[in-house]
């Protein structure tokens, strides 16, 4: 696709124009400089078959983090209607409620200064990551692995890994209703026995970080932030439990498409009406793995308090940990929005893209509602990371969504060529930031430079007037599979 | 260790990432890695092979990074004077 395909609709926005079977136009949150990558990969004609799906609204969206997907581009989000439109499981990738969450604390960039190789070194050794990592916590049962998949966070917390607190500042608080684990393979549940409470490998990190700027004082302030303030963020989604039940559905969903007349242009995007048995099945099983990844998340984050807890000499007064939000980014929900002047329920497929909802908004922790919904942003782990908050805006053009990272530039390949002969973690250690990772080609494959620049990335959200900045934190010390 | 595998798929695309991703299966649930394999029988919807590896061993084997899945995403699967070739993408 070129730019003279596009529609400007402003220096932030760009339409592909309703052609052949879309059934919808699609639309890009991009400025210029970000289009240029944009179009130099096939994620713009995944947006135009996104846009063929059985049902969607509005348009096919994308955000300024889009890059090259399975199916759906990473970065896309699309609400289907509940009775004529499809959920698709590529619409929510394989890593099932993939996401990020942020912990503040109250210590301060010179407390810890001098500390931070002994506090990654501490969350390194304490925190499983790494291809095939387990052994967090003792292998579950199989009754277990069903409350797990019912209850989501709120069992990791019933079982002494954290407070209700956290649950509070937990999107949906942890548990995504209509679980039901009849709806998952044995192979699934073979696959996330022993893998809860590890981080995996890839993009996922726990990351430490120092508040770097303040852009909204107000909004900082209720979300616990504060300049020179230490954080730390946590990446990590459903493991092999989410990747089988996507894995299982797509086949499933790839059998009965011509049941129901779809002719679909990617495999990938295999679907189901939302009200048929296939499609009910695959949401139940869909909100299983997504409470697998609340309670994955909630038993990592209760663990690394405890392990820097340790590796600093303090307790849990002097560190004052305590979660300011959990966000999924790759997920399929019903939600209501504003649908030809009406509220209607629709389904929202997320697949690299946050929600952000505005102030007031019922489903806002109570203690934010005043301010907005916490978006989570996490960028590569030289540059910088940022907390934004959700508004109006976002609700009437991108069905309260915004970016969910930087964005990848680089294939891995692309990057462990450009990375040869570098030593990455040196390069990092040079501007204060320590790595360490199990994978050898890990820091290659996931250097800055693989990433597209999330400070760009942000501000067009941030202009675009749908998730505005509240914060920026620099990276100190990071894990990684 | 031999290890007797039989997959099954409508056609010959899905049969390539059932079987990508039952390699995958084995990894995650016993970590076994293989590196021989002997086609017994195969159909276009229909593979049975047997495949030899051994269980991981942390100082003998190195791992790069976690596949989560085979995806269809630009599946190619072709025959050129009587040679099958096949690409496949994987998410990582």
């Amino acid at each position: 696709m070129e730019l003279k395909d596009l529609k400007k609709i402003h220096d932030n926005l760009y339409e592909i124009p309703r052609q052949g079977e879309m059934r919808v136009p699609g639309r890009i949150y991009a400025n210029a400089g970000l289009l240029k990558d944009i179009l130099s990969d096939k994620s713009p004609e995944q947006v135009m078959n996104v846009a063929t799906l059985p049902g969607i609204l509005k348009y096919s969206l994308a955000m300024p983090d889009m890059h090259w997907g399975y199916g759906f581009p990473i970065g896309g989000v699309a609400a289907t209607d509940m009775e004529t439109g499809v959920i698709s499981p590529g619409g929510v990738g394989y890593d099932i409620n993939c996401g990020c969450r942020l912990v503040r604390t109250s210590l301060s960039y010179g407390d810890i200064k001098n500390r931070i190789h002994d506090m990654v070194t501490s969350l390194f050794q304490n925190i499983p990551c790494g291809v095939g990592s387990h052994g967090a916590i003792p292998k579950l049962t199989r009754t277990e692995e069903e409350m797990v998949m019912v209850h989501g966070s709120a069992w990791a917390v019933k079982n002494g890994f954290g407070t209700q607190d956290d649950l509070d500042h937990t999107e949906e608080s942890g548990c995504m209703s209509g679980a039901n684990p009849d709806k998952v393979s044995d192979r699934a549940r073979e696959r996330g026995l022993n893998q809860l409470g590890t981080l995996g490998s890839g993009n996922h990190f726990i990351e430490i970080q120092v508040v770097e700027q303040i852009f909204d004082d107000t909004v900082a302030q209720a979300f616990g932030l504060f300049e020179n303030g230490i954080t730390f963020m946590i990446h990590s989604g459903s493991r092999g439990f989410g990747y089988q039940i996507c894995d299982d559905y797509l086949k499933i969903m790839s059998h009965t498409a011509s049941k129901y007349h779809f002719n679909l242009p990617d495999r990938q995007l295999a679907c189901a009406p939302l009200s048929s048995p296939e499609g009910k099945d695959y949401m139940a099983a869909m909100a299983c793995a997504a409470n697998f990844a609340w309670a994955n998340r909630q038993i990592m984050m209760h663990l690394s308090i405890g392990t820097l807890q340790k590796a600093l000499g303090i307790g849990p007064r002097e560190i004052g940990a305590r979660l300011v939000y959990d966000v999924c980014h790759n997920i399929a929900k019903f939600e209501e929005h504003q649908i030809n002047g009406g509220k209607q329920k629709v389904c929202v497929h997320r697949k690299g893209a946050t929600r952000a909802f505005p102030p007031g908004h019922p489903l806002v922790p109570k203690d934010y509602r005043h301010v907005g919904q916490p978006v989570l942003i996490p960028g590569d782990m030289g540059r910088a990371s940022y907390v934004s908050v959700g508004t109006e805006t976002a609700m009437q053009q991108t069905f309260g969504s915004s970016c969910h990272g930087a964005g990848r530039l680089l294939s891995r390949h692309g990057a462990i060529k450009a990375a040869r002969g570098r030593a990455i973690y040196r390069e990092l250690e040079d501007q204060g930031i320590i790595v360490m990772s199990r994978g050898k080609k890990t820091l290659s494959e996931e250097m800055p430079e693989a990433y597209k620049d999330i400070h760009n990335v942000v501000q067009v959200m941030h202009d675009a007037g749908i998730a505005m900045k509240v914060a920026r934190m620099r990276p100190i010390g990071v894990i990684k599979g | 260790m031999e290890e007797k595998i039989m997959v099954e798929g409508i056609d010959l695309q899905e049969l390539m990432v059932n079987w990508s991703n039952h390699l995958l299966y084995l990894w995650d649930t016993r970590h076994m890695i293989f590196k021989r394999f002997h086609v017994l029988h195969m159909s276009r919807t229909a593979l049975e092979a047997a495949a030899w590896g051994e269980a991981y061993k942390p100082g003998s084997h190195e791992l790069l990074t976690d596949i989560k899945a085979a995806t269809y995403h630009n599946l190619l699967i072709e025959k050129h004077a009587g040679v099958w070739t096949a690409e496949i993408l994987l998410d990582i």
